[in-house]
């Protein structure tokens, strides 16, 4: 017997892994590619680093779990670039966008007078006659994928289901709170009313949707405000929840939306198959009405053919978590798109098939101004003030100093190559008027504001644009006068001592740069930050003694360890929608966005402008209320400049003047526009090269293939299995 | 040997509720993750934290979550990853995979590596000798997950041998997810063969040398007849125990095996929980890990007794 021991034991371990594999085999199974019916097969092979685990449309919280929502959900309006089918007086074809009508039967139809005498119970303002209160006329055949039909009533069920207080559910406050807050829903989602009445979106009739907005919705905020993301399966939604114990007695859970049996689909396609971790793959969905609706065409600028959307038959998303594996499966011609890193951008960024994706985020490097906690952390008995200083960051001479030592051209191509240097609040991807597509970086107000702040004067340049282009942030000379006023500033007010007459600072002014994570990117960053101030700062009384370390990796409290003044260089980014730069404003004038909010605020920052003829004195914050459309008081006073409420010159101007305002506290030094640059395999590609900040490339609807998937395969092989790009 | 057992049992379970215990309190202890300020969803996420219990006291929720896992096998509800869902389903589709790479290893590693230490062993102080060992050093020097670069560049990105990662679906013991499975497989046996082979070419390379061997030949039985029948088995008390350590040790080496070949496994589970944080999930794989090792080590010890009749555990003196 014993001769038999070790056979015997791996044989037991083979029969328990048997058994494990038979037990716990479950949804989703080997899926061979289909073969559907002879017809082509247009595969796009897609990558997640992490893939989705839940895509209920009421808690989903990242953009990893949305992912299939992309494709398995629909809006009630839809953007298409503006080609023949769909010109744009003045617009060259694919320069544009417009608005179709997706599961809406037509546009919306503003009905607040009509409803604000039918439904007193909503509040709407009584002498608002119209940007309240929407009707949405839905298309006669909007069904699942099952075929089961969706009318007005499925979104109101929809709806309550999205704010029942007892789900708690994540996305209940996008309709509860802000901008596209419905009335009536913050009080049913949180406990207030048990009645659904109060709540201003439902069902006229079958085929007709209402919205009742708390505030005026007009233009492109109008169809921003128009979400259709709510909709869910009711009957299913409902078989998907149970009710599960805690250690306080018991939460609501739902499956919903966690695998293929608990997914449905209103989109262009639909889920065939998914394993956790590993890939979700979507397919046809042959239900769906935009296939056959005449609207989802396009004509192709090339060859002027008419052509339909969604040329693509099947999605197959695999989680590759490996940056250097999704390199080798691109050139193997296994995946679709292949995000270019900063070793790859050399060699790519040339290829004709290398796209570039301008970002709409602006990164800064922030510096901490909370003197009470800067004074603190020197008193303390582990700080040496004999050799090392805090102080000196809070003079604005020092500020600007530092922001003068920075070239941002060569801080990117050093440290980001593919983005680009940054100047203001805002990059170059925000769009001032959705009419136009006009950037706001574009505007004169703009260029005025960058050339204010950064001392270039626009009379010794032949235009506006040209003194913009000039500036580089980087100025030796300056850097040099300000080092030494601040050398001055900060021996006056005691900070640093001169003790042995040298002209060079005693003490070495020590800024913590605040980290998450200990990564080799963060550690050249630094590196860099330091090497910049040594050299800029040569030859005045900071002349080595200046020094940036890292911080301990803070992990998820790095923001908090910055706002709370422990830390003092943040490297920090705000993106926001590129369609709506007067929002993003506010996360530097609301103290509950503002990083630097415990030494800043900005109810006690005027600014003082003149809009038609008519000098105006506001704090930061109204300034930012009044372009955000709320009625602000000043001097016994009214103002609102929201959109619709006032000219798009006067809210630009408002907003290049609070741009201006925001970078003079030096509490944000602009250093980076984000950039991506990817490469789209041979197979496909798109019908414009160039990036429309609405549309981007057309995404997956405008795709076009140059091989199907058997064509691509020999292709493939036939060049030895790796393709150079 | 019964005694002993049942004592070792029952130490095996005080020790798992012990790090069971310290790990759900420091867990517990943690700051939960952070919302941005002002951001709209904290009424919402508040709301959530109090229904899973997060305002009571540790030793309370404890008691709960220990409750639930004795009465129902309870694990909780995973509150970041796989929001909602249950961690116990979650776990059960993960592991699988992990098991299947890890066997498929085990199977690959014994053979080959009691083999090459046999081979070792009998051409010992030869250049057949020298480079085994020489390579055996080498590769118990090296990380597991360089290996695995290098199998991936050259097997399949160069040679096309198999696929980058390991094929979708769930048909495990299919000859196609083999296959996919085989760089994986290779990358987590390298060390694993070395081990062995170091541990077996040491032992054979002893006994090999004893007063019985000899006899062995003397009673009239071939070098190769001597070494299976009478050197191996006495190398067995040592390499056995080793199994299912190094079984074990292939678990946790797989943590960055199966991210790189996207093996969706208990290993990136864990990492993801960890770098989630979800602190239901985290506790469910480190349970699983402490059983698997604290079972490993009851495994090991009780083997000897089986293993060699001269060694009896448990007796004094």
């Amino acid at each position: 017997m014993k001769r038999h021991g070790v056979l015997a034991v791996m044989t037991a371990l083979v029969i328990i892994s048997m058994m494990l594999f038979s037990a716990c085999a479950g949804n989703g199974g080997s899926v061979p590619v289909q073969a559907d019916g002879g017809e082509k097969e247009y595969i796009y092979h897609d990558f997640t680093v992490q893939l989705c685990t839940c895509w209920n449309p009421h808690i989903v919280k990242t953009s990893l779990d949305s992912y299939p929502l992309n494709y398995i959900q629909s809006s009630f309006y839809s953007f298409a670039f503006n080609d023949e089918l769909h010109p744009v007086d003045g617009k060259e074809p694919y320069s544009h966008y417009v608005i179709i009508p997706e599961m809406a039967a037509d546009y919306p139809e503003d009905v607040t007078d009509r409803i604000r005498q039918e439904r007193p119970e909503f509040g709407i303002p009584s002498d608002a006659k119209e940007g309240y209160a929407f009707s949405v006329r839905l298309r006669d055949d909007l069904c699942w994928d099952d075929g089961t039909p969706v009318n007005a009533y499925t979104f109101e069920e929809s709806f309550k289901r999205l704010l029942d207080p007892k789900l708690v559910n994540y996305r209940a406050s996008d309709f509860a709170i802000g901008k596209n807050a419905i009335v009536g829903a913050y009080e049913y989602a949180y406990g207030e009313t048990a009645d659904y009445s109060g709540v201003g979106l439902y069902a006229a009739n079958e085929g007709e949707l209402i919205f009742v907005f708390k505030s005026a919705h007009s233009g492109y905020s109008l169809y921003s405000g128009l979400q259709a993301g709510f909709l869910v399966k009711p009957d299913l939604y409902d078989s998907c929840l149970s009710e599960v114990k805690t250690a306080s007695g018991s939460v609501w859970t739902s499956k919903y939306c966690t695998d293929v049996s608990t997914s449905v689909s209103i989109g262009p396609y639909k889920i065939s198959s998914f394993q956790t971790d590993k890939y979700i793959r979507f397919v046809r969905n042959d239900k769906w009405f935009g296939y056959k609706d005449g609207n989802h065409v396009f004509v192709d600028p090339v060859d002027h053919k008419t052509c339909d959307m969604y040329q693509t038959t099947e999605i197959d998303c695999q989680v590759v978590a490996e940056a250097a594996t999704r390199k080798r499966m691109f050139l193997a011609g296994e995946l679709m798109m292949l995000a270019l890193s900063s070793e790859d951008f050399d060699q790519y960024r040339y290829s004709e098939f290398a796209h570039s994706y301008p970002g709409s985020g602006s990164y800064f490097l922030a510096l901490n101004g909370y003197e009470e906690v800067i004074k603190e952390r020197e008193a303390s008995p582990d700080f040496d003030r004999s050799t090392k200083d805090l102080e000196t960051q809070l003079l604005k001479s020092f500020r600007k100093a530092l922001s003068l030592s920075i070239d941002r051209e060569l801080f990117v191509n050093t440290l980001f190559p593919g983005s680009s240097g940054g100047y203001g609040l805002f990059s170059y991807s925000y769009i001032c008027n959705t009419d136009t597509l006009d950037r706001y970086r574009d505007t004169d107000v703009a260029r005025e504001a960058l050339c204010e702040f950064y001392s270039v004067d626009p009379a010794e340049y032949p235009s506006l644009l040209s003194a913009e282009e000039s500036i580089t942030g980087y100025d030796q000379k300056a850097a040099t006068e300000y080092y030494q006023q601040a050398f001055a500033e900060a021996k006056e007010k005691g900070y640093i001592t001169d003790n042995d007459n040298d002209s060079i600072s005693d003490q070495t002014v020590t800024l913590v740069f605040t980290i998450d994570a200990d990564t080799d990117s963060i550690t050249r960053l630094v590196e860099y930050v330091n090497e910049i101030l040594r050299k800029a700062s040569v030859g005045t009384g900071f002349e080595g003694r200046i020094k940036v370390e890292k911080s301990a990796p803070l992990g998820n409290e790095w923001s908090n360890q910055f706002m709370n003044g422990l830390t003092d260089i943040c490297m920090l980014s705000w993106n926001g929608t590129i369609m709506d730069p007067y929002t993003v404003i506010s996360v530097y004038t609301y103290p509950e966005y503002a990083v630097n909010a415990a030494w800043y605020d900005s109810r006690e920052d005027y600014m003082e402008l003149e809009l038609n003829g008519e000098k105006i004195r506001l704090s930061l914050f109204d300034w930012t209320n009044a372009v955000l459309g709320e009625e602000v008081t000043s001097e016994g006073k009214t103002y609102n400049f929201g959109e619709g409420m006032a000219d798009d010159e006067v809210r630009i101007r408002i907003l290049a003047g609070l741009e201006e305002k925001i970078l003079d506290t030096y509490d944000y030094i602009p250093v980076m526009y984000s950039n991506s640059m990817a490469l789209l395999s041979q197979q496909a590609y798109y019908p414009t090269d160039i990036y429309n900040p609405v549309m981007g490339f057309g995404g997956i609807g405008y795709l076009r293939y140059n091989y199907d998937e058997a064509e691509w395969k020999a292709h493939v092989e036939e060049l030895g299995g790796t393709l150079k790009y | 040997m019964i005694k002993y057992a049942v004592k070792r049992i029952l130490y095996m379970f005080l020790v798992l509720f012990i790090i069971i215990l310290i790990c759900f309190v420091l867990i517990r202890m943690l700051p939960l993750p952070q919302l941005p300020p002002g951001d709209p969803h904290t009424k919402v996420v508040m709301m959530q934290r109090q229904a899973m219990g997060y305002d009571k006291p540790y030793l309370v929720q404890f008691g709960l979550f220990l409750k639930n896992v004795v009465t129902d096998f309870n694990w909780g509800l995973s509150d970041k990853l796989y929001y909602g869902q249950e961690v116990w389903s979650v776990f059960l589709q993960k592991l699988p995979a992990t098991v299947v790479v890890n066997l498929y290893s085990i199977i690959l590693s014994i053979p080959l590596g009691i083999g090459l230490g046999i081979f070792a062993a009998v051409r010992k102080n030869t250049w057949i000798d020298y480079l085994i060992s020489t390579l055996t050093v080498v590769v118990i020097s090296v990380p597991g997950f360089v290996y695995a670069f290098v199998i991936q560049y050259i097997f399949c990105y160069r040679l096309k041998w198999f696929p980058l990662v390991m094929k979708s679906g769930t048909d495990w013991l299919s000859p196609e997810m083999l296959k996919s499975m085989a760089p994986a497989i290779l990358a987590l046996s390298l060390g694993v063969i070395a081990s062995f082979t170091r541990t077996t070419r040491a032992e054979l390379s002893e006994v090999l040398t004893r007063d019985f061997m000899l006899l062995a030949r003397a009673k009239g039985l071939t070098p190769v007849q001597a070494t299976v029948r009478h050197a191996l088995r006495n190398c067995m008390v040592v390499i056995v125990p080793g199994i299912f350590g190094e079984f074990l040790g292939i678990l946790s080496g797989s943590f960055v095996i199966e991210k790189i070949f996207s093996i969706p496994g208990v290993g990136s589970l864990t990492l993801n929980a960890i770098n989630g944080p979800d602190y239901n999930i985290f506790m469910l794989t480190t349970a699983f890990y402490t059983a698997i090792g604290l079972l490993g080590g009851l495994v090991v010890d009780l083997s000897y007794g089986f293993l060699d009749p001269r060694i009896r555990i448990g007796e004094k003196g």
